[in-house]
């Protein structure tokens, strides 16, 4: 139907270069598999020891993901609809934490929850952000939070304004617009921003490192679980965690897919 | 109390204080380490307890520990930045005909690459690390590498452009390719109904009108190499305490020897204990990256999440 | 000059099924039909950016089907005229020749001579994007005919533009066609541009070719009830035919005819003619009201009150008022008898 790759060797160039890359991206994520084999798979999946990684990565990554969303749909929609000064160096320091290596930002935080307000906190609340479970959050939330306003300022910019303006005409306040114009169109949008989130959360473990130190069982999320597995010499281990953490990043993507549709906003 | 004016303003704070808090979030998080740049007495002490790392004591010392007088830094700096360089222009000149050919072309499977690319940028790094080190060490790859002679893991070239390239080049191919989509096939339609080759249509057409969106995606991908820390720790690992015998001649030429990729010389100087060199390294990472996001919003790069 | 064979294809939700056409050396030909007829696809396979699933293109004899675009030389003129955004109207124009490989002094002359022709000098260094749609069609065919092609196919490009601007551009492709002697093929979905500009005119629908033939022979007699609504003849009824008359509503017109049985009765509301005096009666007379009697331009458009309902194109100077009494005749000659499908 389509006159494909006829036509000179332009086409057939961009294709052969298409083909050769793709190949080797598809080797690179199915090359854990390959190595390990069904069989040790399949032995690695039985063991508790993989699961409470698991359940501790799933857990932590849904309650970051629920305070990145409580902050980013309301910053998104600010951020796309409203035009204030220096609206691109604002823009720019709220992206910074997302922008730079997260090795970067572990240091940052370790350097931050040593004094005001964390101290402050730690003190009459008797909660110690740090090398816990608390700080596990804390870095997920970080990585996550810009993230999120950025891509709900994303789905927002493709609501035309247009609507609430009609809303408005019609004499609606503007609460009841958002709630009741805006939010539902977004609805995708943000369905699709929440598994996003929620997978990127799960990926974090730079900042846990240089943040949070490893405490078996409370704050090896399964990525920090592979570094530390790693530097153990388990290769087995750590080949079947990163096959988990593959067949993740994949169903979330897969799934915001069917559901958002295009994940274009990449 | 408020009218429909005044609760409008309302309304209009209520969202502003969410991007304000994050806003807020962000520089604190920043600024608030500068401080870490100042040595004090504790780091002092615990310095001359404490094995060196061969460093000069004196220098460590100093405000942001004297990194600029370290030639360790500079190596560093220079090594991570001409990488990347080498990296970002070898993810475009694959990365054009390859996002031209998603674009324009019908491949198989189209769906299922969106997904795997996709899948990639949210991936833990950790994870990628691995799969190129199992790639590389364990699989047909292996045998290629030992009929060539040498190893592509733990080595500047091309180990480090391997590390800092998948996802480098993930990010531009999405950029890139979105920008191609942007441009109305009909152009080339009709240039090519005047007696232009696909090739010629292409250059004096689509790239011309293609081009801002091109340059989008190469500060992205330039900005994400030098964001890399995972797979080039995990693929690499660090050559800062490596004797220099084990260094080409041509690394040590280019000032590329015993230095390490900045994001992880950050995380081994903190780890160390030389907490006032860590950050400072950190500091020039955010200031670069800092300002290719601005230049990034400047130029109206629109949708383009890290 | 240009003969297509049993073409057929599918693309996405468009099929094309065995269309034979074949055009003139010389001829302004028009493809008219409804959105979703499938013309574009028909274009698109013509100038060769889709290869069709069967049949073949000849073009002077020239088997051109298994051709590039950009080897057929086959001007092309998409909707919107896809004038290249980063061009000058200058370079735009050169861009074909420049892909030829011509001397630079060539083109240069050539291009002078196509914009002086064009009479769009003044805007020779101008960007497209600030050019009006008279002078982006100009440009558009400038660039098209500057390679000499054999054929030019045009893709609705008037369908964008304003009514009075339309009938302006209309005549200045028929005059550029003349002009140049090019054989041109332009689609559209209207049939007042396509009487503006064509000699011959095919009429598609659904993927086929339903009619071809000069617009006024398929205005006199459609050859089924779709081309006679799309025509605009107006006065299409179901009729019941016994051989000599057909009896449609409540009336009887006189009209021999071979068909009998279920018909279908297309009159043209201009072939209607208004009876003044009773001695002028003729056959086929029938009398009613006025319902409604709208002065349009050039006619007075009545609707008469009758089973079934009549509208006429009166030409004359008197005014008709709702409620008058009126006779109307129809020339049996006139009444085009279609069989029911």
């Amino acid at each position: 139907m389509a006159l494909g790759t006829r036509g000179g060797w332009w086409p057939g160039l961009c294709v052969a270069t298409a083909g050769g890359i793709l190949a080797l991206y598809v080797l690179l994520v199915t090359s854990n598999w390959i190595y390990l084999g069904w069989h040790d798979t399949l032995y690695f999946f039985s063991k508790s020891r993989m699961w409470e990684r698991f359940w501790l990565t799933v857990w932590t990554s849904t309650v970051s993901t629920s305070f990145s969303l409580l902050v980013g749909i309301p910053a998104g929609y600010a951020l796309s609809r409203f035009r204030f000064p220096c609206r691109h160096l604002i823009a720019s320091i709220i992206d910074l934490p997302i922008v730079v290596s997260p090795a970067v930002v572990g240091a940052f935080l370790f350097g931050i929850t040593s004094r005001f307000p964390f101290d402050w906190i730690s003190e009459y609340y008797g909660i110690y952000i740090g090398r816990n479970v608390y700080g596990v959050l804390l870095v997920q939330f970080t990585v996550t939070a810009a993230f999120c306003a950025r891509l709900m300022k994303a789905s927002f910019d493709m609501i035309p304004t247009r609507f609430e303006s009609v809303s408005r005409s019609l004499g609606a306040s503007s609460i009841r617009t958002f709630f009741k114009v805006v939010l539902p169109m977004a609805k995708n949008g943000i369905i699709a921003s929440m598994i996003v989130v929620w997978a990127r959360a799960a990926a974090e473990w730079e900042g846990l490192m240089l943040f949070v130190g490893a405490t078996e069982g409370k704050t090896d999320i399964m990525p920090f679980a592979i570094y530390l597995d790693w530097n153990g010499g388990m290769m087995g281990w750590v080949t079947s965690m990163s096959i988990v953490c593959i067949l993740m990043a994949v169903s979330a993507i897969s799934a915001m897919r069917m559901i958002g549709g295009r994940s274009n906003v990449w | 109390m408020f009218g429909k004016g005044g609760g409008r303003t309302a309304f209009n704070l209520f969202f502003y204080s969410f991007a304000g808090f994050l806003f807020l979030y962000s520089a604190y998080l920043f600024l608030s380490n500068l401080d870490q740049l100042f040595v004090t007495e504790a780091a002092i002490k615990s310095r001359e307890v404490a094995a060196v790392w061969g460093e000069d004591r004196e220098i460590l010392n100093q405000f942001a520990g004297g990194f600029w007088k370290d030639p360790y830094f500079w190596k560093s700096l220079n090594l991570t930045v001409s990488i990347t360089l080498l990296t970002t222009l070898v993810a475009t000149i694959l990365g054009i005909p390859t996002a031209y050919a998603l674009s324009r072309y019908p491949i198989p499977g189209k769906s299922i690459i969106e997904v795997l690319f996709s899948s990639l940028i949210v991936m833990p790094g950790s994870v990628i690390g691995i799969c190129l080190i199992v790639m590389f060490n364990y699989g047909p790859l292996w045998e290629l590498q030992n009929a060539l002679g040498f190893r592509f893991a733990h080595s500047i070239f091309p180990g480090m452009v391997i590390a800092s390239l998948v996802l480098s080049f993930a990010l531009g191919l999405s950029a890139w390719k979105a920008t191609f989509d942007s441009v109305n096939p009909r152009f080339e339609q009709v240039a090519r109904s005047l007696g232009s080759s696909r090739w010629r249509a292409f250059k004096t057409i689509t790239f011309p009108l293609a081009k801002s969106g091109i340059i989008a995606g190469i500060i992205l991908a330039w900005t994400r190499a030098m964001a890399e820390f995972s797979a080039v720790l995990f693929f690499c690992g660090t050559f800062h305490e490596l004797p220099s015998s084990r260094f080409s001649d041509l690394a040590k030429f280019l000032q590329m020897d015993q230095a390490d990729w900045v994001s992880v010389a950050v995380w081994a100087q903190v780890e160390f204990g030389n907490v006032e060199y860590g950050f400072a390294l950190a500091f020039i990472l955010v200031l670069i990256g800092g300002i290719s996001v601005y230049v990034m919003h400047r130029i109206g790069a629109k949708g383009y999440v890290w | 000059m240009i003969e297509i064979r049993n073409l057929s294809g599918n693309l996405g939700e468009f099929h094309l099924r065995d269309i034979n056409l074949g055009v003139e050396e010389g001829e302004y030909l028009a493809i008219l039909g409804p959105t979703g007829a499938g013309k574009t696809v028909l274009v698109e396979y013509i100038v060769g950016i889709y290869q069709p699933n069967g049949g073949t293109i000849l073009v002077d004899g020239e088997d051109i089907t298994p051709l590039y675009t950009e080897e057929r030389n086959i001007g092309y003129v998409p909707q919107d005229y896809a004038l290249f955004p980063n061009l000058t109207v200058e370079k735009n124009i050169a861009y074909g020749l420049e892909a030829r490989r011509m001397p630079p002094d060539d083109v240069h002359h050539i291009v002078s001579e196509m914009i002086s022709r064009l009479k769009i000098d003044y805007i020779r260094h101008r960007m497209p994007l600030h050019l009006s749609g008279g002078e982006k069609q100009r440009v558009a065919m400038g660039r098209a005919l500057a390679t000499e092609p054999r054929l030019l196919l045009l893709d609705e490009p008037l369908s964008a533009l304003d009514e009075n601007l339309r009938t302006e551009l209309a005549r200045e492709l028929r005059h550029i066609q003349r002009d140049v002697n090019g054989t041109f093929i332009h689609v559209c979905h209207n049939f007042e541009e396509a009487s503006d500009v064509a000699d011959r005119v095919v009429i598609m629908n659904d993927g086929r070719i339903i009619q071809t033939g000069t617009l006024k022979e398929i205005m006199a007699s459609p050859k089924n009830e779709f081309v006679a609504r799309f025509v605009k003849s107006q006065n299409i009824f179901r009729g019941l035919s016994d051989g000599s008359t057909i009896e449609i509503g409540n009336l009887a017109l006189v009209r021999k005819t071979a068909f009998k049985g279920n018909v279908i009765v297309a009159i043209r509301p201009e072939s209607i003619g208004i009876v003044e005096n009773k001695k002028d009666e003729v056959e086929n007379c029938f009398s009613g009201k006025v319902k409604s009697a709208l002065r349009k331009p050039y006619f007075t458009e009545i609707a008469v009150d009758m089973a079934p309902p009549f509208v006429i194109y009166s030409t004359t100077e008197r005014k008709y008022n709702k409620g008058d009494n009126v006779t109307i005749s129809i020339p049996p000659e006139k009444i085009v008898v279609i069989e029911k499908e």
